[in-house]
């Protein structure tokens, strides 16, 4: 019994400590002159799908959930966000090469087609960001015209 | 005496073999595609990466990722994505992966050839897109 009370304190006191350690958030920018759906090129309903499945961590407009600012969680949150910044960020978009808009806009289809994306750890604590078949076929259409429309065709 | 006279007749024979066999290499190169792709790079990719992005590969992941000899059945669109992830894994030295360079150590892209498909990657995306 004593045992089990010392083992609760102690892992309570790494918990707090744990608080401690510093993480550094990707910064949120509410503004973005190169963001994709100021373009233009974003039908609404294709803009509400990314705004709700992908801009957490595909953009500069991170929402980011109270359970964010703890750690061990927070670490995963910023890892997450800074990877999939890093990849693809939709509020950098019209700065980017035809070429590179290109190669993203076919992994975009890919990954969403293949069901990786979003991830499964996202959308367990974000369920309206879970994409049904009706949601995949509307990005997937839109990721083609606007890569012919990118091509000129 | 004799084995001297021979020396001439087999080195010549060797050089020709040698020549013959170079020439097979370049001339039996199986990438395709509606794509422009100079000799020098068509030799790296023939060396360096054909080997595990084809057909007849064993593979399916190199497989579903690239196929060289079959690049003139992909879109505009999707050439140019092709190119594009070429470049990048060209240009992270990610591609041939680690695991496969302990055994064969020598198909690792130099940094030579890693410029060089970057650059022909890029190159030939921005060319398809004026």
């Amino acid at each position: 019994m004593k045992i089990l009370k010392i083992t609760v304190w102690v892992v309570l006191a790494l918990f707090v400590i744990l608080q401690f350690i510093p993480n550094t958030y990707p910064e949120i920018k509410k503004s973005n002159e190169h963001d994709l759906i100021l373009t233009g090129d974003v039908p609404e309903e294709v803009a509400l799908i990314l705004k709700t499945s992908c801009y957490d961590c595909h953009s500069n407009e991170t929402r980011y959930p109270w359970y964010a600012y703890i750690a061990p969680i927070s670490w995963l949150v910023v890892r997450d966000v800074k990877n999939g910044r890093g990849d693809l960020n939709f509020s950098e978009w019209d700065s980017l090469k035809s070429r590179d808009k290109i190669k993203l806009l076919d992994e975009i289809a890919e990954e969403v087609e293949e069901g990786n994306m979003p991830m499964p750890i996202y959308t367990i604590t974000h369920g309206d960001a879970s994409l049904d078949d009706v949601k995949k076929q509307i990005l997937v259409k839109w990721t083609e015209d606007l890569m012919n429309d990118i091509l000129g065709e | 005496m004799k084995t001297r006279n021979l020396l001439f007749p087999i080195a010549l024979i060797a050089i020709a073999v040698i020549f013959q066999s170079s020439i097979l290499i370049d001339g039996n190169s199986k990438i395709t595609g509606d794509v422009n792709i100079p000799e020098d790079v068509k030799s790296v990719l023939d060396n360096k990466c054909y080997g595990c992005h084809n057909m007849e590969a064993k593979s399916d992941k190199s497989k579903d990722k690239l196929l060289l000899d079959k690049l003139g059945d992909l879109s505009k669109a999707k050439l140019i994505a092709k190119l594009g992830d070429i470049g990048e894994v060209a240009g992270e030295g990610s591609m041939p992966p680690e695991k496969f360079l302990e055994q064969k150590p020598e198909k690792k892209l130099t940094e030579d050839e890693q410029k060089l498909l970057v650059d022909w990657a890029e190159k030939t995306a921005d060319e398809m897109l004026n």
